[in-house]
C-alpha cells in the first residue's frame, strides 16, 4: 500500500511556514558550537562564547516560553515548523555531523525552558565527543538514552517525521497551483520583455524583479513544483518557456549555492534575458523548423553580442542590467572561451551567472528539442552529455550541482515501472535519487480516472522501480494534462 | 480577561506615535551624512520604543491605504502632507500591510531604516521599495504586496491552455492526442527489469564513451549536423511525421543515467570550499567595472558599421550614466579607451575611427560638462584625484566648456581641482580661461584670478590686471594673492594700486607685501605712491613712515634730496604732521646705504637747529651701528 510522503510543511498559511533570518541564524550557531566543541575543550573561551551567542539566540526565538527544536528533515532543517535554509556555506562540516546523526536515528534536537547555559555546553560536549561509527552505532544510542539532561531531549527520525504535520492533500494543491501561477507570470514576463525590446518599449523592471522574487520564494519553499512545470514542451511558441525555464533552473541552482536574495534577484533577472538578444534575429531563422545550416548558425551566434547590446541600450545601468548583460553575452563562451563569441580584449572566464545560466539553457534546450536541436533527449541522457563536456563547456562544480539539484528523474518526468504503470515524477527525493514521489497516471490497462500519488521510497513500494524515462509524446500521453492538473 | 478600552486606546496612540517617529528617523536618516551621529542617536530610541511596543504584543501588523495606516481595523496613522506621507510611501509601491514581529531587534530597525534611505535617495525613485525590502531579508518584518492585483494581468492560470498547442497532429507533427493505440505500445515493448549493475564495489560503472561526446551534442556549437557523435540506437528521439520507426528501437538502457549514482557528484569538503570561495568571488562583482570590460569587447566584436556605431552609441549612453552617478573612475576608462580604439583604428578604418572622435568629442561639450558639475555637486566623495584624471581626458578644445565650469562646483576639493587643471592646461589658451574674468558671479572672477595667478606670465598678469578695481573686495583679495609671489614689474606695479584700496586691511597687505621687495620697480612703485595725493589721505603715518624707510634703503644716494628737503623746511608752529615727516626722513636716513649719506648727516649734525641736530646726530649714529658695527 502507498503511503502519503509528508512533505516538509506545515498546514498553515504558506507565507508562514518559511523561517526568517532569526531561526537560520539559531541553526548555524547550533553547528558553529556543534563543531567548535569537537576540536577544542569545555573551558575554550571561543566556545563559550558560540555557546552564549546561541544562548541569545535562543532567547530571541522563544516566544511565550514555548520549546524550541531543531529538527533536519530530508535535507531541510526546521526550528519548530518553520523551514528555514542552511546555506552550503554552513553546510561545511555540518554535513558530517548530520551523516553521524542519521546513523544514530537522530533527526532533531529540543531545547527547553528549562534549559541552561551549563546544561547546553555539557550536552554539546557530549554529542560531539561521541565517535560516531557503524559498529559502534549500538553502544552509542544507549549512552545517549542514558544521558539525561535537563532542558535537552534528542528527537529521533520517527519523532520529528510525526511531529511535522502532514502534508494534507488541500496543501499540496494550493501550492501546485501557487507554483502554477508564478510560473505563468514569469512567463507572461518573458514574453512582455520580448514584445517590449522588439517595439523598443520600456522595459517595467519592478514587475519583472517582483516576479522573479515570487519564483525564488517559492524555490526556496520547494523547488520541485516549479521544475516540474519546466517539463511542460507542448507551447506554440516555445521563446518564453525556455526563459522561463533557464530561469526556473537558474534560481534553483542559485538557492542550492546559498545565494544572497539580492544576487538571486539579479540571477533570475539575467535568466530571463539571458536570450533576448534572440529579439534582433530574423524571426524565419528563429522559428526554422529544420536544422540549422551553417549560415543559421552564423547568424545565430551573433545573440549574445545582441543580447548585451539590447539590455544595455534599453535598461538603465544598474546591477541588474550589467550582471543581465554579461549574462547575455558570456552565456555561450564555455568555461574553456572555446564557445563564442570569440572574446577580444581579454580572455575573461564566464562569470558565475553566466556559468549557472549556461548550465540551465543547454539542459533545457537539450530536453526540450525546441531551441536549436529538433529532437528532445532525455533529461538523463541530457546530463550525461553535459557531464562529458564538464572542465570545456561547463563548471565542474556548478555541473555537479546542478545534477545533484535536477536528479535522475526531474521532476515533470515520465516514467515507466516495473510494475507495468506509467507514472509522473512529482519531487524527487534527496535521500534516495532513484526513488521519487509520482503520480500513477496508467498501467497496462489504461489510463486511470485519478491519479495515484505514491512515495517510491517508502518501504511498501519497493516492489515499485523505475524502469526508464519516456517521451510522452511517443505514446500519445501529454506531461502538461498531469502537471497542470491538482 | 479582555483589554479596558482605555487600554487599547493608548495601544493604538502608541502606535500612531512610534510610526510618525518612524517616518522623522527615515527623513533625518535620509538626509544627514552617515558619519553624522544624529541619525543613529535617533535610530536607538527609536528601537527602544518599538521593542517596548512589541513586547506589549505579540506582533503589531498595519495594513496600509492610499493614505492612512490601520491597526486592527483601526486608523493609527493618517498622511497629513506630502512631506508627511508614510502611508503613500508603503500605499505607491504596492505594499498592502507590514509587520513588525515580536523577533525583531534593534540592529533589524536600523536595517529597515537604511532600506528606505536608500530609496529615497536612489536617483530618479527608479528603485522599488517592496523589492528591496524582500532583498534586504530584514528579520521580524513582514511584507504583503499586491502581486495578486499588479500582476494579475498575468494570471493565466484560466488561459494556459493559450500558451499550449491546440493543432492536430496532422497539422503538427510535434502534437499528439490522447491515442489509445500508442499508449499501449508502451508496454509491448517490454518492461526490463531494473538492469543496474552495483558490482563488487557498490558503484555504477559509467559507460566508455562519456569521454567526449562531441561538440556536436552540444545545442550551441556551430555544427551543422548536431547528429554526430550520437548513436541513434541510445536513445530513442522524436523526430515527427517523417520518422515513424521509432517506436521499433529498444528503449533507453538504464545504465545511462548510471554515472548519477557514483560518489563523484557528491561535492567533496574541498569542493564545498571551492562552491564558498567561488560565491565570495562574486560578491566582489562590480557593476560599472564589468560593464566597461563587456564594452570593450563588444567594440571590438562588432563586423559592420551599423552595429559599431550602436555599440557605440550605448557607450556614449553608459560614460554618461556613470558620470551621473559619480564613478569618474569608470568613466575615464572607458573614455581612455576609446582613444585607444581610435588610435588602432585609425589606419584600417578611418570611418569608424572618425565616428569615435565624434562620440569621444561630445564628452567635452558644454552640456556634459554640466552633467559633470551636477554630479559632483551630488557626489561630495568624489575625490580630488579622481576628477583630476576625468579632467585629464580633455584638451584644449574643452577647455571653454571646462572654464565655464568655474562657477559651478559646490564643494571646495571639486573647485582646486578644476582650478589646478585649469591652471596647467590654460597656460597656452589664457584667453580662454580670461573670458570668466568679465561674468557677473564675483566667484567665477575670483577663481579665474586665481588659476590666471597660478600661470603667472605676462599675458596672465595682463589679465589679472582687470580686476584690480574690482566691486568684489574677495576678487581684490584673490588678485593680491595672486601676485604676492609674482616679483614682475606689472605684479609690482598692480601691487601699487592695490595700496590705495578703499579697503584699509588690503591696503595694509599690499604694503606689506610691496615693502618687502627689492626691484628697481618696487623703487619706482614707492617713488610713485609717495608722489601720490592719496598716501596722505589714505596711509597712516606710520605707513608712510615705512613707505619712505623703504624708499631711502632702495634708492640709495639718489633720494638723499628728497628726504633733505623733507628735513630742512622750518615749523615754526611745531605742526605735528611736519615733525613726523622730519622724524620720518631722518629714520629713513639712517637706512639708507650710500656713503654720501653719512656726509650729509655730518653735516646735518652740526645744524645751527637743534632740532635737526640732535635728530641728525642719532641717525648718524644709527647709520654708523648699522653700516659699521659701530658709534
Amino acid at each position: 500500500m502507498s503511503k502519503t510522503t509528508p512533505i516538509d510543511y506545515s498546514h498553515l498559511d504558506l507565507m508562514r511556514v518559511l523561517g526568517g533570518p532569526e531561526e537560520e541564524r539559531l541553526v548555524n550557531a547550533f553547528f558553529v558550537m556543534y563543531k567548535t566543541a569537537r576540536i577544542v575543550d569545555a573551558t575554550n573561551a571561543m566556545f563559550a562564547r558560540q555557546a552564549d551567542a546561541f544562548m541569545e539566540r535562543l532567547q530571541v526565538l522563544r516566544i511565550e516560553r514555548r520549546d524550541l527544536a531543531i529538527k533536519r528533515v530530508s535535507r531541510r532543517f526546521f526550528v519548530n515548523d518553520r523551514m528555514v535554509r542552511f546555506n552550503e556555506a554552513g553546510n561545511i562540516g555540518a554535513d558530517a555531523i548530520l551523516e553521524e546523526w542519521r546513523l544514530l536515528g537522530l533527526a532533531g534536537v529540543r531545547f527547553s525552558s528549562q534549559l541552561t547555559r551549563q546544561n547546553l555546553i555539557d550536552f554539546v560536549v557530549f554529542i560531539a565527543g561521541l565517535k560516531v561509527t557503524p559498529d559502534s552505532v549500538d553502544e552509542l544510542s544507549g549512552r545517549i538514552r542514558s544521558c539525561m539532561l535537563e532542558g535537552i531531549e534528542l528527537l529521533s527520525v520517527q519523532q520529528v517525521e510525526e511531529e511535522l504535520p502532514a502534508f494534507s492533500d488541500a496543501v499540496r494543491t494550493r501550492f501546485r497551483r501557487s507554483a502554477r501561477e508564478t510560473f505563468f507570470r514569469a512567463m507572461a514576463v518573458a514574453e512582455d520583455i520580448i514584445a517590449s525590446t522588439s517595439r523598443g518599449r520600456e522595459l517595467n523592471m519592478s514587475r519583472t524583479r517582483r516576479v522573479v522574487q515570487g519564483l525564488i520564494e517559492h524555490i526556496l519553499k520547494d523547488e520541485s513544483s516549479l521544475i516540474e512545470l519546466t517539463a511542460i514542451r507542448d507551447y506554440d511558441d516555445y521563446t518564453y518557456a525556455h526563459s522561463t525555464n533557464v530561469c526556473v533552473y537558474a534560481l534553483t541552482l542559485g538557492v542550492q549555492l546559498g545565494l544572497d536574495r539580492p544576487r538571486l534577484s539579479q540571477l533570475g533577472f539575467s535568466a530571463l534575458f539571458h536570450d533576448v538578444g534572440k529579439v534582433k534575429l530574423p524571426e524565419d531563422l528563429i522559428r526554422k523548423p529544420a536544422r540549422f545550416d551553417e549560415n543559421d548558425w552564423l547568424q545565430m551566434k551573433q545573440h549574445p553580442l545582441l543580447g548585451a547590446k539590447t539590455i544595455l541600450r534599453h535598461i538603465d545601468h544598474d546591477v541588474y542590467a550589467a550582471r543581465a548583460a554579461r549574462s547575455a553575452f558570456e552565456h555561450h563562451i564555455n568555461i574553456d572561451l572555446s564557445g563564442y563569441p570569440q572574446l577580444v580584449v581579454e580572455q575573461r572566464r564566464p562569470n558565475l551567472f553566466a556559468r549557472i545560466i549556461s548550465i540551465a539553457d543547454t539542459f533545457d534546450a537539450l530536453t526540450s528539442g525546441r531551441v536549436y536541436m529538433k529532437e528532445s533527449i532525455t533529461p538523463a541522457e541530457a546530463m550525461r552529455r553535459m557531464h562529458g563536456q564538464t572542465g570545456r563547456k561547463y563548471d565542474p562544480l556548478l555541473l555537479k550541482l546542478f545534477v545533484d539539484m535536477i536528479g535522475i528523474y526531474p521532476p515533470g518526468s515520465m516514467v515507466l515501472l516495473s510494475t507495468r504503470e506509467v507514472a509522473l515524477v512529482v519531487s524527487h527525493s534527496k535521500d534516495d535519487m532513484a526513488r521519487p514521489f509520482v503520480r500513477i497516471i496508467g498501467n497496462d490497462k489504461g489510463l486511470l480516472e485519478i491519479p495515484e500519488w505514491v512515495d517510491l521510497s517508502h518501504p511498501d513500494n519497493a516492489r515499485r522501480q523505475i524502469v526508464r524515462i519516456i517521451d510522452p509524446r511517443k505514446y500519445g500521453l501529454r506531461a502538461s494534462d498531469y502537471i497542470l492538473s491538482d | 480577561m479582555t483589554e479596558s478600552p482605555s487600554t487599547h486606546t493608548a495601544q493604538r496612540l502608541a502606535i500612531g506615535h512610534f510610526l510618525r517617529d518612524l517616518l522623522k528617523v527615515i527623513k533625518v536618516v535620509a538626509t544627514y551624512p552617515p558619519n553624522n551621529p544624529l541619525p543613529n542617536t535617533l535610530k536607538q530610541r527609536l528601537a527602544t520604543d518599538l521593542l517596548t511596543l512589541l513586547d506589549e504584543h505579540d506582533e503589531i501588523r498595519i495594513t496600509v491605504e492610499a493614505d492612512k495606516l490601520n491597526w486592527e481595523h483601526e486608523v493609527v496613522y493618517f498622511d497629513r502632507s506630502r512631506d508627511e506621507a508614510l502611508a503613500a510611501l508603503f500605499f505607491h509601491t504596492g505594499i498592502t500591510s507590514f509587520a513588525f514581529m515580536p523577533t525583531m531587534t534593534a540592529s533589524d530597525l536600523s536595517r529597515l531604516i537604511d532600506v528606505f534611505r536608500d530609496y529615497l535617495n536612489s536617483a530618479g525613485r527608479s528603485s522599488d521599495l517592496a523589492a528591496e525590502l524582500w532583498e534586504a531579508n530584514i528579520g521580524g518584518f513582514e511584507i504583503e504586496t499586491v502581486e495578486d492585483i499588479s500582476l494579475s494581468i498575468y494570471d493565466d492560470e484560466f488561459d494556459i491552455e493559450a500558451y499550449l498547442r491546440r493543432s492536430t497532429d496532422d497539422a503538427d507533427p510535434d502534437v499528439v492526442d490522447s491515442d489509445v493505440q500508442r499508449y499501449l505500445d508502451l508496454f509491448r515493448e517490454g518492461i526490463v527489469q531494473n538492469e543496474i549493475d552495483l558490482g563488487d564495489s557498490g558503484q555504477i560503472e559509467t559507460q566508455d564513451d562519456d569521454e567526449d561526446p562531441g561538440q556536436d551534442s552540444d545545442p550551441s556549437c556551430g555544427s551543422a549536423d548536431s547528429n554526430a557523435g550520437l548513436s541513434l540506437t541510445d536513445v530513442p528521439t522524436v523526430t515527427g511525421a517523417h520518422d515513424r520507426s521509432v517506436s521499433s528501437q529498444k528503449p533507453s538502457p538504464v545504465h545511462d543515467t548510471t554515472l548519477i549514482f557514483n560518489d563523484q557528484i557528491s561535492l567533496s569538503e574541498e569542493e564545498r570550499r571551492q562552491v564558498v570561495a567561488l560565491l565570495a568571488q562574486d560578491a566582489g562583482f562590480d557593476p560599472a567595472e564589468s560593464t566597461v570590460a563587456l564594452l570593450k569587447e563588444m567594440l571590438n566584436q562588432e563586423i559592420e558599421y551599423g552595429g559599431f556605431c550602436e555599440s557605440l552609441k550605448i557607450t556614449e549612453k553608459i560614460t554618461s550614466g556613470l558620470i551621473e552617478t559619480g564613478d569618474l573612475l569608470q568613466a575615464t576608462r572607458l573614455i581612455g579607451y576609446l582613444d585607444e580604439l581610435r588610435s588602432a583604428l585609425a589606419a584600417t578604418r578611418q570611418l569608424w575611427s572618425e565616428k569615435i572622435s565624434e562620440v569621444r568629442d561630445g564628452f567635452g561639450s558644454a552640456n556634459r560638462m554640466r552633467h559633470l558639475a551636477d554630479a559632483l555637486n551630488r557626489h561630495s566623495q568624489i575625490g580630488a584625484e579622481e576628477l583630476k584624471r576625468y579632467l585629464g581626458n580633455f584638451g584644449w578644445q574643452s577647455l571653454s566648456a571646462i572654464t565655464d565650469l568655474l562657477g559651478d562646483f559646490n564643494h571646495r576639493h571639486h573647485r582646486e581641482t578644476l582650478c589646478d587643471f585649469l591652471a596647467a592646461a590654460g597656460k597656452n589658451n589664457i584667453d580662454i580661461v580670461a573670458r570668466t574674468l568679465y561674468d557677473k558671479r564675483w566667484f567665477v572672477v575670483r577663481n579665474s584670478v586665481m588659476i590666471l595667478g597660478r600661470i603667472g606670465d605676462d599675458k596672465s598678469l595682463a589679465h589679472i590686471r582687470r580686476a584690480v578695481n574690482h566691486e568684489e573686495l574677495r576678487v581684490r583679495r584673490e588678485v593680491l594673492v595672486a601676485i604676492r609671489s609674482n616679483l614682475s614689474k606689472t605684479a609690482t606695479a598692480m601691487l601699487r594700486e592695490l595700496v590705495f584700496d578703499s579697503d584699509e586691511r588690503l591696503r595694509g597687505d599690499a604694503l606689506k607685501t610691496l615693502l618687502g621687495r627689492r626691484s628697481d620697480s618696487a623703487f619706482e612703485a614707492l617713488a610713485d605712491i609717495l608722489d601720490d595725493p592719496r598716501t596722505t589721505q589714505l596711509l597712516s603715518l606710520g605707513q608712510q613712515r615705512q613707505i619712505l624707510i623703504a624708499y631711502s634703503a632702495l634708492g640709495g644716494k639718489d633720494v638723499l634730496g628728497y628726504l633733505k628737503a623733507m628735513i630742512i623746511p622750518v615749523n615754526p608752529l611745531g605742526n605735528h604732521t611736519l615733525k613726523e615727516r622730519r622724524m620720518s626722513a631722518f629714520l629713513a636716513l639712517a637706512e639708507n646705504s650710500s656713503p654720501e649719506t653719512e656726509e650729509l648727516l655730518t653735516g646735518l649734525s652740526s645744524s645751527w637747529r637743534r632740532d635737526i641736530r640732535r635728530q641728525a646726530r642719532l641717525a648718524l649714529t644709527a647709520w654708523r651701528q648699522r653700516r659699521f658695527g659701530y658709534e
